[in-house]
């Protein structure tokens, strides 16, 4: 019922607190305030904190949305705040970057971005100066960005010191927990022993979803069941004719793994959400939440993906388009797990996606679609893809438009013709982010815009 | 001393630390989390308070039962604010308050209030008067000239509708204060743009005298003209306090409520007409608005000879208005620029021409400021050779260029300032005003060191309390005119009388001193000369201490002043397909006086323009029409502008001599006017019509474009 984890370098023991407090709230009521809370649903970044995770023999800092962590979530773990960045009176090279380029004004949001920008700079496999969008996920009301950018593009290379030291070191692993109803199990057969003693339990991975309906709608979970520790949900195999990814894998950690991915995927990485989201958020996580607007169903429907799924009976596999049942429904069972999404090779020669949303980055989709496409010599389509999310009460395939063109030429015609399908097949919804007529608009219109964009693409 | 003291700021070559962009005093302490804002504080045995609020738009509560709350776990204190028979006005109004040992036993004692109430008919629609039967106010209609003879005989008439909706203030940091009652004392820490009045405005509700009411706050986590007064929360806070026996009690809105009730920009829709010659001359200007407040039109360009103007106002049961950066001075902006462009259009002239005809019916002292802007502002976007007529782009993505104008006051508020040289050399200077982050400590103490001689670091400044020198509310843009003239005048003050100590030793007259890079010295004789510490050395026991003041009533001519004028242009970028607008540039060109701080000057309108960014592109509420309630209250849809939006923004501060000698203006708000108007026109511009309604989402684009505008 306690546990332990490390903050700025100290060990703190934690006892008797709610399981669904956040790592937030429990920080600040360390004293610790530099982290802000300003939105608690990992919007505005104020809160962020450093995670030592992993990167090959050694570690690397990465930057989350601590309002995202229920505290149990860091047992086992290493953190560190704002206030560890600088050494006495001398500031971290990015607090004294911020600080020359004038990049706080009221400077609420300041230690967040000053995290953000630690992190960056100090991201192994950086080079060059600093990308702004790392700070994609920290919002500022007063600055105008313009003097924090400034002060992310001072930074090069970080000197030699203690964060560096650290860097060379492992980073802790993670153990099983027990806590108040918050349990994280290690391995796959006690995982499902725990499911099936809790069958009203939540299964929660990175959190990014399930601490907003905590955190927002105060949602309280008899028990929260964390797949965190189970490797089983972490492969990452990559054969001739398929690439496995496993479902507990966070976004980042994905994308460091699949060396050779597609155009596409680095197409769609950034849309998907800020790197504090793409830091906890799972891959799994996203199919399993059945969101009819997340952003990773149309790719991996596109994609033809299959996912794997495992329970107390053995394993199974269905296609990705079998996997969405309803709203917010899938075909998982009571006591089952997602283990993994397989996404067959060879990969389509011509994919994008596309999102439409209000804001260009970091902003829920209105409507989602990827396009994948297999088209031979002669102009001729042999497999078409059109996946979308924000269609429907499901992500999903427009296949009777699919089947309009393949086997004929892709061509302006052939775009017409599948938008006439689309506009008696999908049947969106309106709400506050765009009504049905937008978005049946959109789900055309964003085909279109791939043949252009080829067009373009071929012309140059 | 009989004569006036000369106050008059050095010349612009002569300044050592006013006019540099010197580094703002506390981005060390804010950038390594060390300051405290009052959301931070966590004094001992400190209770949190959390609120009920109603979740109708409109009802009546006809019971409060607090019994179960009253026995929950940790319940120190319950408040109701809203008694049986209070009509609420918008979903949100705080009903009733908890205070608790800790927020979780407070959210779960406030989960079991129990409020009953008789759900009223509501109105939360405020774009469309028709629906508004009963709830609107006729403003009455002004007439100057002739408009209907004007209208009828004009060589071209173009018209418009126009609408910008309203937009919520989403400081990060949410409106709240940690209070503590003790006794016939209060201790106050609010989150507040007014650490000087704030007590006098809670004393009368509470019931307690002002001089026992004791105020304090350091850092401000953003304020945009919405937390001046203790609002209800203040005085909420206070009276959980004093019912829990005098623990201080915490109370800070949730973000949902925060956008519910702590901040509205009121809006402003209606029909503009404008008659005129092809030449481009306007003749005839009619407008027919409504808002939820008083919107008086035309903006800037009021000297018309013909209008007839119509404004009503419409009550809908949404949170209470706000001040918001520049208020009504977007919703004006907007309205004008985007009449004003469609005339232009319509008479197929190029818009710069066609605003640089219509600021002839601006106010005499400004004509000519505007049109040297506008020339500016079209030289530093090459407009001749980068605007095009309106729609004439081809393909997909569509570029446009807009422009907008804007007025804006800034005349220093009223301000007191006490600067006291110590016989050890060290420095104090005192206000009781506070730093929104606009960098109001760095240009205090600038003034200060400017006007003693001496390094910023031998300037200690404190503000952030009542128990200081009053200054006033910062709102407006008014601060910057106040604490400069008030600390120039304290800082002359305190070295006369450091001169008349330190004169006998130089054998010179005090009138024949000055104070340079820490020295004082006989003028005309630098060898005559002793440091600022030996000077000090002379005062003897005791201290200077000597106050400056500023009072509004009083002009201090060439020190302060107020009026500027803005041109801003937008250029963007239009996906047809899906509607989404990119900014590629921005460009401001803004007259600003007397600059203390070039670098905080510009991060003012940067800051501004992006403000403005997220209003043009993404700020928008979501009401359900039947339930009345705001679906959208999160900041996960009530969209801010990020890093990745903002575009190049260039920013050309009119630093001249001749406006330098009018003195120090204000400007956080001047440039957070037209950036709407701007952003309207470069749109219209890219696609070739008019997107009706502010915010420039991907929705509203692409619904012009196709024909769904109602």
């Amino acid at each position: 019922m306690a546990f332990d984890f490390t903050l700025n370098g100290r060990k703190v023991h934690v006892a008797g607190v709610p399981p669904q407090t956040t790592l937030l709230d429990f920080i600040r009521g360390q004293g610790l305030t530099g982290a802000k809370e300003g939105c608690a649903e990992g919007e505005c970044g104020a809160c962020t904190v450093l995670l030592v995770k992993a990167n090959g023999s050694g570690s690397a800092f990465v930057p989350v949305n601590s309002c995202l962590m229920f505290l149990p979530m860091a047992a086992g773990q290493e953190i560190y705040t704002v206030e560890a960045l600088a050494n006495g009176g001398r500031l971290a090279e990015c607090q004294q970057a911020m600080v020359d380029q004038g990049g706080s004004q009221c400077g609420y949001c300041t230690p967040g971005f000053v995290v953000s920008m630690f992190a960056e700079q100090y991201r192994p496999e950086r080079s060059g100066p600093c990308d702004v969008h790392a700070l994609s996920g920290n919002l500022c009301r007063c600055t105008g960005y313009r003097p924090i950018a400034d002060a992310a593009a001072t930074l090069g290379a970080p000197a030699a010191d203690r964060f560096t030291e650290r860097m060379q070191r492992p980073a802790p692993s993670i153990g099983a927990v027990n806590h108040g109803g918050f349990l994280r199990p290690t391995t796959l057969a006690e995982c499902f022993a725990l499911l099936a003693a809790h069958p009203g339990a939540r299964k929660v991975a990175g959190g990014t979803d399930v601490a907003v309906e905590s955190n927002l709608r105060g949602r309280r979970f008899d028990a929260l069941i964390s797949l965190e520790a189970l490797e089983e949900l972490r492969v990452f195999r990559a054969s001739a004719n398929e690439i496995e990814i496993g479902a507990g894998l966070t976004l980042t950690e994905i994308s460091a793994r699949w060396t050779a991915a597609p155009a596409v995927w680095h197409e769609w990485l950034p849309l998907f959400a800020s790197p504090l989201i793409r830091n906890r958020a799972t891959l799994g996580g996203n199919l399993a939440t059945a969101s009819p607007i997340g952003d990773g169903p149309p790719l991996l429907l596109a994609l033809d993906a299959r996912v794997r799924i495992a329970g107390p009976q053995g394993e199974r596999m269905l296609p990705l388009d079998q996997f969405f049942r309803g709203y917010r429904q899938t075909a998982l069972q009571p006591g089952e797990l997602l283990l993994s999404v397989i996404v067959p090779e060879p990969l389509p020669a011509l994919a994008r996606f596309y999102k439409a949303a209000k804001r260009r980055m970091d902003d829920i989709s209105t409507v989602a679609a990827c396009f994948a496409f297999d088209i031979d010599d002669r102009g001729v389509v042999r497999r078409a893809r059109m996946a979308y999310g924000g269609v429907a009460a499901i992500p999903l395939r427009a296949v009777e438009a699919e089947e309009t063109i393949v086997g004929a030429r892709w061509n302006e015609s052939a775009v017409h013709r599948a938008q006439d399908v689309m506009e008696r097949t999908l049947r969106p919804i309106s709400d506050h982010r765009g009504s049905a007529a937008y978005r049946l608009a959109l789900a055309q219109n964003l085909l279109e815009k791939f043949w252009w964009e080829q067009q373009a693409e071929a012309a140059a | 001393m009989a004569d006036t003291p000369d106050y008059s700021w050095p010349s612009m070559e002569s300044r050592k630390a006013m006019g540099k962009s010197i580094k703002r005093l506390d981005g060390p302490v804010k950038s390594t989390g060390r300051a405290k804002y009052t959301s931070d504080l966590r004094p001992r045995d400190m209770l949190y308070a959390v609120y009920v609020h109603s979740p109708h738009a409109h009802a009546r509560v006809t019971g409060v039962d607090t019994s179960d709350a009253e026995k929950s776990a940790g319940v120190k204190a319950v408040h109701v604010t809203a008694p049986a028979g209070t009509e609420v006005q918008y979903q949100g109004w705080e009903i009733a308050a908890v205070a608790a040992t800790t927020e979780q036993a407070a959210r779960v004692a406030a989960g079991r209030i129990r409020v009953e109430y008789e759900v009223l008919p509501h109105l939360v629609k405020d774009d469309d008067l028709s629906k508004a039967t009963g709830r609107t106010k006729q403003g009455g209609e002004k007439v100057v000239g002739d408009p209907d003879e004007t209208f009828k005989n004009a060589e071209v008439v173009s018209e418009g509708q126009y609408g910008i909706p309203i937009a919520n203030h989403c400081c990060l940091e949410p409106h709240g204060a940690v209070i503590q009652w003790q006794g016939d004392k209060v201790y106050a820490w609010p989150s507040t743009q007014d650490v000087t009045t704030w007590a006098t405005q809670l004393s009368p509700n509470i019931k307690v005298d002002a001089t026992n009411i004791k105020v304090k706050m350091d850092y401000i986590g953003g304020g945009f003209g919405s937390k001046f007064g203790p609002d209800a929360w203040g005085e909420t806070a206070a009276r959980l306090s004093q019912k829990a026996g005098g623990r201080p009690v915490k109370l800070f809105l949730e973000r949902d409520a925060e956008l519910m009730i702590a901040g509205n920009r009121p809006p402003a829709y209606g029909k503009i007409r404008i008659a005129g010659k092809k030449d481009g001359t306007i003749t005839g200007w009619q407008s027919d608005t409504w808002s939820t407040g008083n919107m008086p039109l035309p903006y800037i360009i009021d000297q018309i000879p013909n209008m007839r103007i119509k404004h009503d106002t419409v009550s809908i049961n949404s949170g209470p208005s706000r001040a918001w950066r520049a208020p009504n001075n977007q919703q004006l902006s907007y309205l004008t620029c985007s009449a004003l462009e469609d005339f232009a259009a319509k008479i197929a002239m190029d818009p710069i021409e066609v605003f640089k005809k219509a600021v002839e019916y601006a106010p005499k002292a400004r004509v000519e400021l505007y049109k040297y802007q506008l020339d500016k502002a079209a030289e530093l976007t090459d407009w001749k050779n980068q605007w095009k007529p309106r729609g004439s782009g081809s393909g997909t993505v569509r570029r446009g260029l807009g422009l907008g104008i804007s007025a804006w006051g800034g005349a220093g508020h009223n301000s007191n300032c006490r600067t006291t040289i110590n016989p050890d050399g060290s420095v104090l200077v005192e206000i009781g005003t506070q730093d929104l982050g606009t960098g109001t400590r760095t240009i205090i103490t600038q003034v200060a060191a400017e006007s003693l001689g001496l390094p910023m670091g031998k300037v200690k400044l404190v503000i952030g309390s009542n128990d200081l020198p009053p200054d006033a509310a910062s709102g407006g843009s008014s601060t910057v005119g106040g604490v400069t003239v008030s600390t120039r005048r304290s800082s002359v003050n305190a070295l006369a009388k450091l001169f008349e100590a330190a004169a006998p030793a130089l054998s010179a007259q005090p009138a024949d001193l000055e104070a340079v890079d820490g020295h004082i010295r006989v003028k005309g004789s630098p060898n005559k000369s002793m440091t600022w510490e030996t000077a000090c050395k002379k005062i003897g026991p005791g201290k200077i201490s000597e106050m400056g003041s500023f009072n509004r009533r009083q002009p201090a001519p060439g020190m302060n002043d107020q009026g500027v004028g803005g041109v801003q242009i937008a250029d963007v970028s239009v996906d047809t397909e899906t509607g989404l607008v990119k900014i590629n540039h921005y460009t401001a060109v803004q007259d600003c006086g007397l600059i203390v701080n070039p670098r905080l000057a510009e991060s003012q309108i940067y800051g501004a323009i992006i403000m403005g960014i997220s209003t043009a592109l993404y700020e928008e509420r979501f009401f359900d029409q039947q339930t009345g309630k705001y679906l959208n209250a999160d900041m996960e849809f009530y969209k801010l502008a990020g890093i990745g939006d903002i575009g190049d923004i260039k920013v050309h501060l009119d630093i001249r001599p001749e406006n330098d000698k009018r003195g120090v203006i204000g400007l956080g708000e001047p440039p957070a006017v037209a950036i709407c108007a701007a952003i309207g026109n470069a749109v219209t511009n890219a696609i070739g019509i008019r997107v009706p309604h502010i915010p420039m989402t991907p929705s509203h684009v692409l619904d012009a474009l196709e024909g769904r505008i109602a």
